[in-house]
């Protein structure tokens, strides 16, 4: 079954405590992985298969786990990944506000130059908004991210977000080697131009 | 003919060799003529060559006539030197001739002067005694029985008739020593002195053989009967005031030409040794019962018919706590003794002989005895009186006036009594009285700190250096204090700058260092009320730089075999290390002005000399002591740790050598088990030992490389496994998991207090002790994931091994190399295509 998989991404998830990092990745791995192996080591890593237009990507995501309360992540945490989505929550412009020191800290660490980062707005279905999709656009924008609401809670773009992130990263020559054959692969299919989604 | 006639004719000239040629008679004259002309020519060149050669050889002729008479010079001195060669060999053979005359002469003269002697012996009218002459040689036997076999004892020791027994013995020593009964005046020198030269004539040497003997013998006697006149015990001087008033001491003159210990300087007097160890004793009873006694003596003089005593008897009164009051007493009660003294036994004159000036006067037994004990008085006084005396607690100047005029009053006293002629030597003492005060504090201080280390509940007893911080908001003060406060508030709230980290030390490290500071703030004192107190400040500052040396010396000693057996007593004494050396830091800032007046000090003071001491001074710091003192608790701790490694591994395998091997069959199980749970209890027990004690950072690496030792042990006995079966697998992990639970229990006690502050309440799915204890694990015990892994993978299906590593994406690619997992798989797993398959991803 392995056998057609095109390649595997490590993706990370990194944002402030509660903004809903472990919910997203339960949301988008929850009938794949079994459950007795993440009460083993904590909901910290899930693997997903994911097929984007044909090509079948096997998923290694990892999330912080509430290691980033402590501001105890590892460089080894960051090494290898090439996507990373940065999730704030709507409902807490606080949350928003120290995004830049999650940026800081992923460009710091992570050592594949165009890691690909994706910024989610997560629990868009609270109705007390603190921060608009406007500002979170433009915050995208500002350092060239892709940008999607979400809400773990409804489904909301949580698959779609995935999504997005693994078609850009296969879009990105040098990110990403073939299983079999080591090459580089260039995928010259434009991303899907999503309502909520956007290339900034 | 035909050569003579060519020869002719090769000097003839042309013309007449034409001539001849053309024989006529006419040329034939003119050719006579001609040779003739020749001839005389010829004659005149042979004339002259013949004197030219006379004159040449004339002169050499003349050297060899003159070289002729030297040799016949030589020759007649040579006869000479002969000549006298053998007038000198006839000279020589009278030689002997004249020695053999000397020693007749030496002979004749040794008999004179033996026979001055004894004229001299029989003029005297000496015999000591029956046996004196025993030691004479036969060949004098003759004088014997001429001077000696008539004559009886008229004078003997035994029957104590000293003084007569004394002008004896003195003619005798006069006799021995007159100048002209020897050859050498170097002989005169050492005349009592040694016995056996071999120059001297042998009754010389036995007359003063049996001086030395009969001297000795009479000194003896004196001493003895001196003791009887004086007693000193503890208690109370005793005096024979019957004895006193019949002795000979007052009698006695001291034998000339001695130069032996019975001198006292330049004095020669009969009684000098004793008179040295009488006072000795007076001075020891001085010592014992005044200088150094806490309790007022009462003194007491009584009389009785034969004796009179001064007593020393104890009173139920209390000390003065005024120190000049105090000094008055103990004075006076001096000033008591050397009364009775005096006026029973030391005002009596004795005869003294002053040796460089050769008289014989007569003084005072007191002066003598100032003479005598006069170095070891004033050390008294100084050494012991005077800094027993001086509170402890600070010094006061004022005290340096009443003690003087204190001094004044008993050297007057002394003097009324002929003790202590020269005025003032004891008052120019007391300008030093800041120093020996000083001097004795900082003993003090020393004797403190031994004290302080050998109590081992002070050890015991912790104290958090959280409490020792001082609160800024509680000193008030000028700008200085409030720009301090301003800088301490801004850099506390950024970093834990300026904070010394939150630990426990010793009580006893608290009360050490108090002890430092109380001696600098002391000095500082010292130093602003006076500037002339450098000396006493750098005595100060050298003393608390000996306290950090003491400390460094003496504790890793004292306590060497605690330190191995008690790892909190290990901690404890760390942190006293590292928070001495954290002072040493700043406490020369804190001090700055007087470290500074304390490195000026080298510039004036010449008192201390000693470079090495010069050096310290000059360069006066406790920053250099900062890295030693920590190393060394380092140290200490260091070797606990492994020290506790060693029991770790023991504990695992002294009772299952075979570690996790079948661990599944018969008692595998039960016995590893127990090995792990020893394991676990050692490092619960250190774990309560140290968390209260090290700083929490240090308690989580300490712990944690302990910990990290033992999970290492047990990844690297299961990585050794080629086989693992089901129930191997289930039995490890049951085993393992007590591990993993332990450490959880070890990193939650601390880490859940205090970091859960700012956390937001709605964490999802997370159990926030476990977690935090994870993080702390994962932090200081370097293999807890690839352990924690382990466990995952003994209960993990071949897919989700897979899975986990992700074609080293996974976290189990971040813990082991592939090699170790595809070894793990191996022992897990039969060999089929599925773990093939699974293998073969692993790379």
């Amino acid at each position: 079954m392995d056998d057609d998989i095109l390649t595997t991404l490590k993706i990370l998830i990194i944002g402030e405590s509660g903004v809903g990092k472990s919910s997203l990745l339960l949301r988008f791995t929850d009938d794949l992985f079994d459950p007795q192996l993440s009460a083993t080591i904590g909901v910290d890593f899930k693997v997903k298969t994911l097929n984007v237009e044909g090509n079948k990507t096997k998923l290694a995501i990892w999330d912080t786990a509430g290691q980033e309360r402590f501001r105890t992540l590892t460089p080894s945490y960051y090494r290898g990944a090439q996507g990373a989505i940065l999730v704030y929550d709507v409902s807490s412009r606080e949350t928003f506000a120290k995004l830049d020191n999650w940026l800081n800290e992923l460009e710091t660490f992570a050592n594949k130059p165009d890691i690909v980062k994706m910024l989610v707005a997560n629990k868009i279905d609270k109705p007390n908004r603190e921060v608009t999709k406007e500002e979170g656009l433009k915050f995208a924008r500002k350092h060239s991210m892709l940008f999607i609401e979400a809400s773990a809670k409804t489904k909301e773009g949580v698959e779609i977000a995935f999504e997005e992130l693994v078609e850009k990263i296969l879009q990105t020559p040098g990110l990403w080697e073939n299983r079999s054959t080591g090459l580089n692969v260039t995928n010259t299919s434009s991303p899907n131009q999503n309502g909520n989604c956007g290339y900034c | 003919m035909l050569v003579s006639k060519r020869i002719i004719e090769s000097v003839l000239p042309d013309n007449l060799k034409q001539l001849i040629e053309e024989c006529s008679l006419e040329n034939l004259n003119t050719v006579a003529e001609n040779l003739q002309l020749s001839l005389e020519h010829v004659k005149n060149e042979i004339n002259v060559l013949r004197e030219t050669s006379i004159e040449t050889i004339e002169p050499e002729i003349r050297k060899a006539e003159n070289f002729i008479d030297q040799i016949n010079n030589l020759h007649k001195q040579i006869d000479n030197i002969n000549k006298d060669l053998d007038e000198q060999e006839n000279l020589l053979k009278n030689v002997s001739q004249i020695e053999e005359y000397k020693s007749l002469i030496d002979n004749i003269e040794t008999i004179n002067k033996i026979v001055i002697i004894f004229e001299a012996l029989r003029e005297y009218e000496l015999n000591l005694n029956g046996n004196f002459f025993v030691w004479l040689k036969p060949t004098q036997v003759l004088f014997e029985n001429l001077f000696f076999n008539s004559k009886d004892l008229k004078y003997s020791i035994d029957s104590k008739n000293f003084v007569q027994c004394y002008d004896c013995l003195n003619k005798l020593n006069k006799l021995t020593n007159e100048s002209n009964l020897f050859k050498t005046s170097q002989l005169q020198h050492d005349i009592n002195e040694n016995f056996l030269r071999t120059d001297e004539i042998l009754i010389v040497k036995d007359l003063k053989e049996e001086f030395t003997i009969q001297r000795e013998r009479l000194w003896y006697e004196l001493d003895l009967e001196w003791d009887k006149l004086i007693q000193i015990d503890s208690n109370q001087i005793q005096i024979d005031i019957i004895g006193l008033n019949q002795s000979y001491l007052n009698q006695l003159t001291q034998f000339s030409g001695l130069k032996s210990a019975s001198q006292i300087g330049e004095i020669n007097f009969v009684f000098s040794t004793k008179l040295k160890s009488f006072s000795k004793s007076l001075l020891k009873l001085i010592e014992t019962r005044i200088i150094n006694s806490n309790q007022i003596i009462q003194i007491d003089t009584k009389t009785d018919s034969n004796f009179t005593y001064l007593t020393f008897n104890l009173t139920n009164s209390t000390t003065s706590s005024e120190t000049s009051l105090l000094l008055e007493l103990k004075l006076n009660q001096i000033i008591t003794i050397f009364n009775f003294m005096y006026k029973n036994f030391l005002s009596l004159k004795v005869f003294i002989n002053n040796m460089t000036k050769n008289v014989t006067s007569n003084v005072s037994l007191m002066s003598i005895f100032s003479h005598v004990t006069n170095e070891d008085f004033s050390k008294l006084i100084y050494e012991s009186l005077i800094v027993n005396i001086l509170p402890l607690k600070e010094y006061d100047c004022s005290i340096h006036e009443k003690f003087g005029n204190l001094f004044s009053q008993f050297e007057e006293n002394l003097r009324t009594i002929e003790f202590c002629k020269e005025s003032n030597k004891m008052l120019n003492t007391l300008d030093n009285l800041e120093e020996m005060y000083v001097r004795k504090k900082c003993k003090s201080i020393m004797e403190t700190a031994r004290y302080m280390m050998k109590n081992q509940d002070l050890m015991f007893e912790l104290v958090n250096t959280e409490d020792l911080r001082i609160n800024l908001n509680d000193l008030k003060g000028n700008k200085l204090i409030d720009d301090l406060k301003h800088i301490y508030k801004q850099t506390q709230e950024k970093s834990g700058f300026f904070k010394i980290p939150r630990f426990s030390i010793s009580k006893f490290a608290q009360q050490f260092l108090n002890l430092i500071n109380e001696t600098l703030k002391e000095a500082s004192k010292l130093s602003d009320e006076n500037n002339k107190s450098l000396k006493s400040v750098t005595l100060f500052c050298l003393v608390t730089r000996n306290l950090f040396d003491l400390y460094y010396s003496v504790i890793p000693t004292q306590y060497s075999s605690s330190l191995k057996d008690l790892p909190k007593l290990s901690a404890i004494v760390f942190n006293d290390f590292y928070y001495l050396s954290l002072n040493c830091l700043t406490i020369g800032h804190k001090y700055k002005n007087l470290i500074h007046k304390v490195k000026e000090s080298t510039v004036n003071l010449g008192e201390f000399r000693y470079v090495d001491l010069h050096d310290l001074i000059s360069n006066f710091n406790y920053v250099e002591l900062a890295p030693d003192l920590y190393m060394l608790g380092y140290e200490i701790l260091a070797n606990q740790v492994q020290n506790q490694e060693k029991n770790l591994i023991q504990y695992l395998y002294e009772d299952c050598p075979n570690g996790i091997k079948d661990i599944s069959e018969s008692n595998n199980y039960e016995t590893f088990k127990r090995s792990l749970q020893k394991c676990i209890f050692q490092l619960k027990m250190l774990s309560s030992m140290w968390r209260n004690v090290l700083n929490e950072d240090l308690f989580n690496v300490v712990i944690g490389q302990l910990i990290d030792l033992v999970l290492k042990d047990l990844v690297k006995s299961c990585l050794k496994l080629e086989d693992i079966s089901s129930n191997d697998a289930s039995y490890l992990h049951s085993a393992f998991t007590v591990m993993t639970q332990t450490i959880h229990d070890l990193y939650t006690k601390n880490s859940a207090s205090e970091k859960t502050e700012n956390l937001s309440n709605d964490l999802v799915n997370l159990s926030l002790n476990t977690n935090l204890a994870d993080l702390e694990a994962c932090k200081y015990v370097s293999s807890w994931q690839k352990f924690k892994h382990l466990l995952v993978i003994l209960k993990a299906s071949l897919q989700e091994i897979v899975d986990l590593w992700t074609d080293g994406k996974g976290p189990l690619a971040m813990h082991y190399e592939p090699e170790e997992i595809r070894y793990l798989i191996k022992a897990l797993f039969m060999n089929t295509d599925r773990r093939q398959a699974a293998l073969a991803k692993i790379k």
